[in-house]
């Protein structure tokens, strides 16, 4: 039967190059890493534009989270409706991020590793801080594109009135590259941005007398500051990350209260952990572990024998368990479609002339119309003067 | 070597016009392959004053108008007037097909060009090429035309008398090749290589449109190629093994080094060529490794060993250079050595070489028996592995994955398998193919990288595991190709880049495992369409952006409904038949490997553990990616 079809050949190696680019360059581009005007990945950016196109503001009522997924699915982004879904529960998620984006009603997960409940049972709205976000969209402020099918338009970009990159973070693995950007508190990074504003060849030293260092939603104490130092210097760096606890003492007996624990680690495998080392005796003296967190917020506890010393439980704890972890900071973002590394201060800098570029859009946006507005106003003055 | 290297020791075998006529049977191809190939057939020429021992520094410059020169300080091509066509000899070597000085035992011992078309081949194809030579302290220049010579064989100035060499610049006929563009990395790709594979010989390549240069000089010669083989790669001992030994005109040298990949990378050339189907050379370098490890393992750990060639070859790269006079080379594509001689030399150079070696070495001795016993150990385990899915895929019946859907026809050189990504594609493609000669195996999701994991895990994988049953031919050394189920495997992802990223994961699956089934021509990749244009009740399917904008052109004022595809399932059955396997209809690619040196190099740095390598590639390259936002 051999069918005769025209034999079109092509090569191995340029088939590979050509795929894996395409695939490691979209990833890089558009999937993985934040913009670093408004700090947000595109499945993010879709979902909160998506949001405010269906009036789901803080002073609205909350609307199934399967409603939003289905909306971004079907208008702005062509993929799985998981990867959509977790990206609108990470959002939501209080210990997750500094300053929640997405005002969730429902399950939305836990520090314990607990999934969120599946999308046709929580709720969400947009919070208020995303208005900020958001704002003045309609006002020309910045580029819109085509979407996926050509039938509607998406913003590249937020006007984003607070800098989202370093007040909630990111982390995202692309091909290659990976970012790692710490939350940061809302209050300091806008004075070092007021002050870069007064001084714009200010000095990471100088910026560095505002922020203090990271931000975490779940607390926790920062070790060595000179390698953060580093880490803001050159975009990249490692810094040690400790949970939160006191000693409690009573009837000559002590316990150790883990009261914060470091950002992203998994209260049920912290608490397995300091279990099988007590079971295995690798760290002897804990009497019991007991957990009992509640409404209020973390409480772990740990019974210590009377022979033993709780200081040094302590020590061995911050050794051997994710009580104490390394954050590897990795500030890498996108700046004019291409990834690249950034110092606190080149962060700061992006995004102040983000802001620039969208004051002046919105305030020639206004004149514009407001110049439409006197057009008609002096014909109407005209029209009015001779009609006697 | 007292023989003189004049006008007389040109001989004349062929007429030129030919080459004009059909350029693909002597450059290959009339695109991108063909147009570098004369660049290589230019500088071997070059090589073979290299392997005479004449020459030592060659130079590659390619201009900003896609002009390129090559120049060596070699002997120069002889200018002199031969006795028999009373033609200057340049003339005759430029002109005339199958003249050259390789045709004469006497004057080069080994060259390379060894089909002797060389260089008047590249002066058929050329819109214009000059050659000037160096020679007994005149500078002597030709010009010439498709193959023509515009001028007369001139002196046109006066050189140091011990100063020689030669000097061809040419423009390709862009008539005869698609595009005449030359791509920096594959020449300078090839000119490394045969950097590497002769010692000392310092080569540069000059790219005037984009100011690159480099220069390639390697003492070291395999020795270092093995090394830049393995540069991503965690090695097994820091120095690669040499062993290099000469009988009668053959001239033989390995470089052996072992990592900690379970890949095997041997290369072999003959006369500065790769002969990727490999030889009697090949086959007696693996018995003598074979051979000379076991032997050793019996004599330090005492006991019978069992270590099998697979074992020995796990996780080595070994760089196998030949030189000699008269190789014969047999295979489709010419590139399987065929002298029997060849063999017995080999394996007494290597296995003499390495026993020695490990005398001396006893500490890389032993870390290389650890490594190989290991091998076997895994090997022994995975076959395990392997006896037991069997068994229980007797049991069940049949050893077929329940997500294949067959075809009714048994001639397997009919049939063919289409390798689909995810279900709701597979649906699609179960509903819209021909049953009779057409199969589908719908895989979930993204399969196991597999240059970045174990044998073990590949093989408990369920994903890999319904291909290779499907497939027929089992992998690695149990590979049979008359096993084989379907003549045409034919990768079928989505036209995003999450269905490249499939792609490239099978074609990495396929090249490590069944890499006969690649290069034996058996591996297809659909082309699903982009765009379903409709337009007065007329549809039509577009595979590309620059298809759709001409469409568009054509069009003007006509309203056409564009649909984007951004997956298969988005298809009808009948539109998936119509648009992407119809064999009337559809457009398909055959995979064929170009380079294996560089495929293999691409695999383990695209695919491979090592980061800052891919790292590197994606920078440099960041701007031809095709974005998918």
């Amino acid at each position: 039967m051999a069918i005769e079809e025209k034999d079109n050949l092509v090569f191995l190696e340029d088939e590979m190059k050509k795929s894996y680019l395409s695939y490691a360059m979209s990833v890089i581009v558009s999937r993985a890493l934040p913009d670093a005007r408004d700090g947000l990945k595109p499945v993010q950016r879709r979902i909160l534009y998506a949001m405010t196109e269906l009036g789901l503001l803080p002073n609205r009522p909350y609307r199934k989270s399967a409603r939003v997924t289905g909306e971004v699915l079907g208008k702005l982004h062509p993929h799985g409706d998981m990867a959509v879904y977790d990206a609108l529960v990470r959002m939501a998620q209080d210990f997750s991020l500094r300053h929640p984006l997405i005002d969730g009603q429902g399950n939305f997960g836990s520090v314990d590793g607990d999934p969120p409940a599946a999308m046709r049972y929580t709720e969400v709205r947009l919070a208020p801080l995303s208005n900020e976000l958001l704002n003045d969209l309609d006002k020309d402020t910045v580029d819109f594109i085509p979407n996926f099918d050509n039938s509607l338009k998406e913003p590249v970009v937020l006007p984003a009135r607070f800098p989202n990159l370093l007040i909630n973070g990111a982390s995202g693995i692309a091909v290659g590259m990976t970012t790692n950007i710490p939350p940061h508190n809302l209050a300091e990074v806008t004075d070092a941005c007021i002050a870069m504003i007064n001084n714009p060849g200010i000095t990471c030293d100088e910026i560095l007398q505002f922020v203090k260092g990271p931000d975490f939603p779940t607390g926790g104490i920062i070790l060595e500051s000179e390698n953060l130092k580093k880490a803001y210097e050159e975009g990249r760096g490692k810094i040690t990350l400790r949970g939160k606890s006191s000693i409690e003492r009573e009837d000559g007996r002590e316990r150790i209260i883990i009261e914060e624990i470091p950002y992203q680690v998994n209260k049920t495998t912290l608490i397995e952990k300091i279990a099988d080392l007590a079971h295995e005796e690798k760290i002897k003296g804990i009497k019991t572990i007991r957990d009992e967190s509640d409404r209020t917020g973390i409480r772990i506890v740990i019974e210590v024998s009377r022979v033993f010393t709780s200081e040094i439980i302590l020590n061995q704890l911050y050794k051997h368990t994710p009580l104490q972890t390394t954050f590897g900071i990795i500030l890498l973002a996108i700046v004019n479609g291409k990834p690249e590394q950034l110092s606190l201060a080149k962060a700061i800098k992006y995004y102040l002339e983000h802001r620039r570029e969208v004051l002046i859009r919105r305030t020639r946006y206004l004149l514009d119309k407001e110049e439409k507005k006197a057009h008609i106003l002096e014909g109407l003055k005209k029209a009015l003067s001779r009609i006697d | 070597m007292a023989n003189e290297y004049k006008a007389e020791q040109i001989k004349v075998l062929k007429d030129l016009e030919a080459v004009k006529r059909r350029p693909g049977m002597y450059v290959g191809s009339t695109g991108p392959r063909g147009l570098h190939h004369l660049v290589h057939e230019v500088v071997d020429n070059s090589i073979d004053e290299v392997l005479a021992g004449y020459c030592n520094e060659i130079k590659v410059i390619i201009h900003s108008d896609n002009k390129v020169t090559v120049s060596d300080n070699g002997r120069g091509i002889p200018v002199d007037e031969h006795p028999d066509y009373k033609k200057s000899a340049l003339e005759l070597v430029m002109t005339v097909l199958h003249a050259g000085g390789k045709f004469d035992n006497k004057t080069y011992r080994v060259a390379g060009g060894l089909h002797g078309v060389g260089v008047s081949v590249v002066n058929a194809l050329s819109s214009y090429l000059e050659a000037t030579i160096y020679r007994d302290g005149k500078i002597w220049r030709q010009t010439y035309s498709r193959g023509k010579p515009t001028s007369p064989v001139e002196i046109v100035g006066d050189i140091d008398e011990g100063k020689t060499g030669t000097k061809i610049t040419f423009a390709p006929d862009g008539e005869v090749f698609e595009s005449i563009e030359f791509e920096y990395d594959r020449v300078a790709r090839r000119l490394r290589e045969l950097a590497f594979l002769n010692a000392g010989v310092s080569i540069e390549i000059k790219d005037e449109r984009f100011a690159r240069e480099e220069k390639f000089k390697y003492e070291g010669g395999i020795v270092e190629f093995v090394k830049h083989l393995n540069k991503s790669r965690e090695v097994v001992f820091p120095d690669p093994i040499y062993l290099q030994g000469e009988k009668g005109d053959v001239q033989a040298e390995v470089a052996i080094q072992y990592n900690q990949s379970f890949i095997l990378d041997i290369f072999a050339f003959v006369n500065d060529i790769n002969t990727q189907e490999g030889g009697t050379h090949l086959s007696g370098f693996k018995a003598a490794l074979t051979r000379a490890i076991n032997d050793y393992a019996k004599r330090t750990e005492n006991k019978e060993s069992i270590l099998m060639g697979e074992d020995i070859r796990e996780g080595l790269t070994a760089i196998i250079n030949i030189k000699m006079p008269d190789p014969q080379f047999e295979g489709q594509t010419k590139t399987r050595l065929g002298n029997s001689e060849v063999r017995g030399i080999i394996d007494s150079i290597v296995y003499e070489g390495l026993t020695r070696y490990f005398e001396e070495n006893p500490s890389t001795a032993k870390v290389i028996l650890q490594k190989t016993i290991s091998a076997s150990r895994v090997r022994l385990a995975a076959q395990k592995a392997r006896e037991l899915t069997r068994k229980k895929e007797a049991l069940g019946g049949g050893s077929m994955p329940g997500k294949l859907a067959a075809c009714s026809e048994d001639d397997p050189e009919k049939n063919e398998i289409y390798i689909v990504e995810g279900d709701s594609a597979g649906g699609s493609a179960k509903q819209g193919r021909d049953r009779k000669f057409q199969a589908i195996l719908p895989i979930k999701g993204k399969i196991i990288n597999v240059e970045k994991s174990h044998l073990v895990k590949v093989l408990s994988n369920t994903e890999i595991k319904a291909i290779i049953a499907a497939v027929g031919t089992g992998i690695k050394e149990e590979f049979n190709i008359l096993r084989l189920r379907y003549h045409k495997v034919i990768l079928m992802s989505d036209a995003d880049v999450d269905g490249a990223h499939i792609r490239t994961l099978l074609l990495t699956f396929l090249y490590r495992y069944m890499p006969d089934l690649i290069k034996q021509g058996h591996v297809y990749i659909a082309q699903p369409p982009l765009y379903k244009v409709t337009n007065k009740n007329k549809e039509c399917f577009l595979y590309s952006d620059a298809e759709l904008n001409r469409l568009r052109e054509k069009l003007k004022d006509d309203k056409i409904d564009v649909q984007r595809y951004k997956g298969l399932g988005e298809m009808n059955p009948e539109q998936l038949w119509k648009a992407t396997m119809d064999p009337q209809t559809r457009t398909s690619y055959r995979v064929t490997i170009e380079d294996a040196i560089e495929a293999n190099e691409l695999f383990s740095m695209l695919m491979g553990k090592d980061v800052e390598p891919r790292r590197k590639f994606i920078e440099e390259h960041a701007t031809e990616a095709e974005l998918d936002i």
